[in-house]
C-alpha cells in the first residue's frame, strides 16, 4: 500500500511538465490548469484502453440486451440509492427547499413506486436533482484546483476528487451493504451512464483533433453547469465579431435604416456591433 | 395534496398579471431581439430540412458550408479558436487556417447532428440581452422520449448591421462549443511548443480524414 502510494507521488513528480516561458503558451498553461498533463495523459490512455477493452463492450452490451423498461428501472433504482448523498449536500449547501423535494421524491418513490423501481414522483412532475460533496465544495468557496485524470472514474480535479471520496465515505448504504454489494452498485452505475454515451463520446474523439484536451474542457465546463445548478453562470468569452460581415452588406447602410447605428468598419473590437442593436 | 389553498389562489392572483406582464417586458425590448430568433428559427428550420434530406454526404455537406457561412461569423470564431497563437501565425498560415477550420466544422456539425438528430423539435424561447454587444436567443430541443428532459441550446448572436445577424457561439446547456473547440486547439499548441505548422499538419490530417469518411 505504502509502496504503492510512494509509486504514486514518484509518477506525479516524475509527470509535472514544466511551466513554459513563452507568455502566449504561459497563458495557455495556465488556463489549462493541468500541472500534471503527462501523468494525466498516461492514465488517460489506459482509461482509454480500459474503457475499449471493457466498460464500452460492456455498455454496448447491456444496451443490446436489456430492454428499455428494465433499463429504466435500473436506472431509477441507482437513482433513488443517490438520493441520500443528493439530500446531505443539498443540506450542506444550505438549499432547503430542494433538499426538502428531494426527501419528498425519495419518499413518494420508496412507497409508491416499490422502493425505487418506478418514478411515481417524476410522473408527478417532481424535479431530480444531483448534488455531490465536489460541488458542495464549490458552493463553499473552493476553487477547482489542478486537473486529475483519476483512474476508472475519468476526469476531475482535487477539489471533486476529495468530494468523491467524501461520498463515498459518508453514503450511508455503504455501511449497510456488504462491500461487494457497493461495487456492484458503482460498476452497474458506470455501466449504465456508459450506455448512454456510446454515440456522442465516439463521435466527439473522432472529430476532436486532441481527445484528451477536448474532454478536459468539457469536464470544467458540465461541472460549472451542475455547480450552479443550470443556470447560465459566468460570462463566457465570445469572439469578437470580424469586420468581412459589416462590408459585405454594404448595400443597405444600418447607418441610414436605424438611428444611433453607426458601425465604423474600422474597428472590428467587441462594441461595435452593439450600436447596431439598441437596448430599449 | 394539490388542492389549491386560499393563501396560494391569493399568491397566484398576484403573480398572474407579472408573469402575463413579463413577455411583454421582453417583446417591448424591440424588433431586434424578435429578428435574432427569427433569424435562428430560419436557420434551424434550414439545419433540419438538411438533416431531414437524407442527401448523400458531399451534398449534405455543402448544404452545411452553406448555412455556417449565411449564419456564422465563421472568421471571428475561427480566430477565437486559436487563441492568442492567431498573433503568431503568419498571414499565408492563417489564410490556410482558415480554410482548414472551416472544413473542420462543417465536417464535425454534418457528422454529430447527422448522428443525434431522430427528428427532435427546436422551440425557440426568449432573447436576453448579452451585455451590450448582441442577444442570446434561448432555445429547447424537445426530446422525442417524453421522460427526457429538454436540451437547452443558447445562441450567442450579433447584429453587424441593420438586416444582417452573426452566431458567434452555440451554448449547449451551458457547455460553450466555441471554448470547446479553442480548448481542443490550444491544448495541442500548448504542448508542441506553439509550433503552428505542426498543428496545421494534425488539423488537415483530421480534416481529409474526416471528408472521406
Amino acid at each position: 500500500m505504502t509502496l504503492a502510494a510512494g509509486a504514486f507521488a514518484g509518477l506525479l513528480l516524475a509527470g509535472c511538465a514544466t511551466p513554459p516561458k513563452d507568455p502566449e503558451a504561459r497563458q495557455a498553461y495556465n488556463e489549462a490548469n493541468d500541472p500534471i498533463e503527462p501523468t494525466n495523459r498516461t492514465i488517460f490512455d489506459f482509461n482509454q484502453a480500459f474503457d475499449r477493452n471493457l466498460l464500452k463492450p460492456a455498455a454496448q452490451g447491456y444496451r443490446d440486451t436489456v430492454p428499455d423498461g428494465m433499463r429504466a428501472s435500473v436506472r431509477n433504482v441507482l437513482q433513488t440509492l443517490r438520493a441520500p448523498v443528493t439530500f446531505g449536500n443539498e443540506l450542506l449547501q444550505g438549499d432547503f427547499s430542494r433538499a426538502a423535494e428531494t426527501f419528498m421524491r425519495l419518499g413518494v418513490n420508496l412507497v409508491l413506486g416499490f422502493g425505487g423501481l418506478f418514478d411515481v414522483a417524476g410522473k408527478y412532475g417532481m424535479q431530480r436533482y444531483e448534488e455531490d460533496f465536489g460541488q458542495t465544495l464549490a458552493v463553499w468557496g473552493f476553487h477547482e484546483g489542478p486537473y486529475l485524470m483519476l483512474p476508472i472514474f475519468g476526469p476531475s480535479n482535487v477539489r471533486d476528487g476529495i468530494g468523491l471520496a467524501a461520498d463515498s465515505f459518508a453514503d450511508p448504504l455503504g455501511y449497510f451493504v456488504p462491500f461487494a454489494a457497493s461495487a456492484g452498485r458503482s460498476a452497474l452505475e458506470g455501466v449504465d451512464k456508459r450506455a448512454e454515451v456510446i454515440e456522442p463520446l465516439d463521435e466527439i474523439e473522432r472529430t476532436s483533433v486532441d481527445f484528451y484536451a477536448t474532454l478536459r474542457s468539457l469536464y470544467r465546463q458540465r461541472r460549472n453547469d451542475e455547480i450552479n445548478n443550470g443556470q447560465p453562470g459566468m460570462n463566457l468569452p465570445a469572439p469578437s465579431i470580424s469586420y468581412d460581415v459589416i462590408e459585405e452588406d454594404k448595400p443597405a447602410p444600418p447607418a441610414a435604416t436605424s438611428p444611433g447605428t453607426n458601425p465604423s468598419p474600422t474597428t472590428p473590437a467587441p462594441s461595435s456591433p452593439s450600436s447596431g442593436m439598441p437596448s430599449s | 395534496m394539490r388542492s389549491l389553498s386560499k393563501r396560494s389562489f391569493l399568491v397566484s392572483l398576484v403573480a398572474l398579471p407579472i408573469l402575463a406582464y413579463a413577455p411583454l417586458g421582453t417583446a417591448a425590448a424591440g424588433p431586434v431581439d424578435d429578428g435574432a430568433r427569427q433569424f435562428v428559427q430560419v436557420l434551424a428550420d434550414r439545419a433540419v430540412g438538411v438533416l431531414q434530406s437524407k442527401a448523400p454526404k458531399p451534398q449534405r455537406d455543402q448544404e452545411f458550408a452553406q448555412i455556417l457561412n449565411d449564419g456564422f461569423d465563421v472568421r471571428a470564431i475561427a480566430q477565437f479558436c486559436l487563441s492568442s497563437y492567431w498573433n503568431k501565425a503568419t498571414e499565408q498560415e492563417r489564410q490556410e487556417y482558415l480554410k482548414l477550420f472551416h472544413d473542420l466544422i462543417v465536417q464535425t456539425y454534418s457528422a454529430r447532428l447527422g448522428s443525434v438528430y431522430h427528428g427532435e423539435k427546436l422551440e425557440i424561447g426568449p432573447a436576453r440581452p448579452d451585455g451590450t454587444q448582441g442577444v442570446w436567443v434561448s432555445s429547447k430541443i424537445l426530446t422525442t422520449k417524453p421522460e427526457n428532459e429538454p436540451i437547452k441550446i443558447d445562441w450567442r448572436v450579433r447584429q453587424p448591421s441593420a438586416k444582417n445577424y452573426r452566431i458567434v457561439d452555440v451554448v449547449v446547456t451551458n457547455v460553450s462549443m466555441v471554448i470547446t473547440q479553442r480548448d481542443d486547439f490550444v491544448g495541442i499548441l500548448q504542448r508542441n511548443g506553439g509550433n503552428i505548422p505542426e498543428f496545421l499538419g494534425l488539423l488537415r490530417d483530421k480534416v481529409n480524414k474526416l471528408q472521406t469518411s
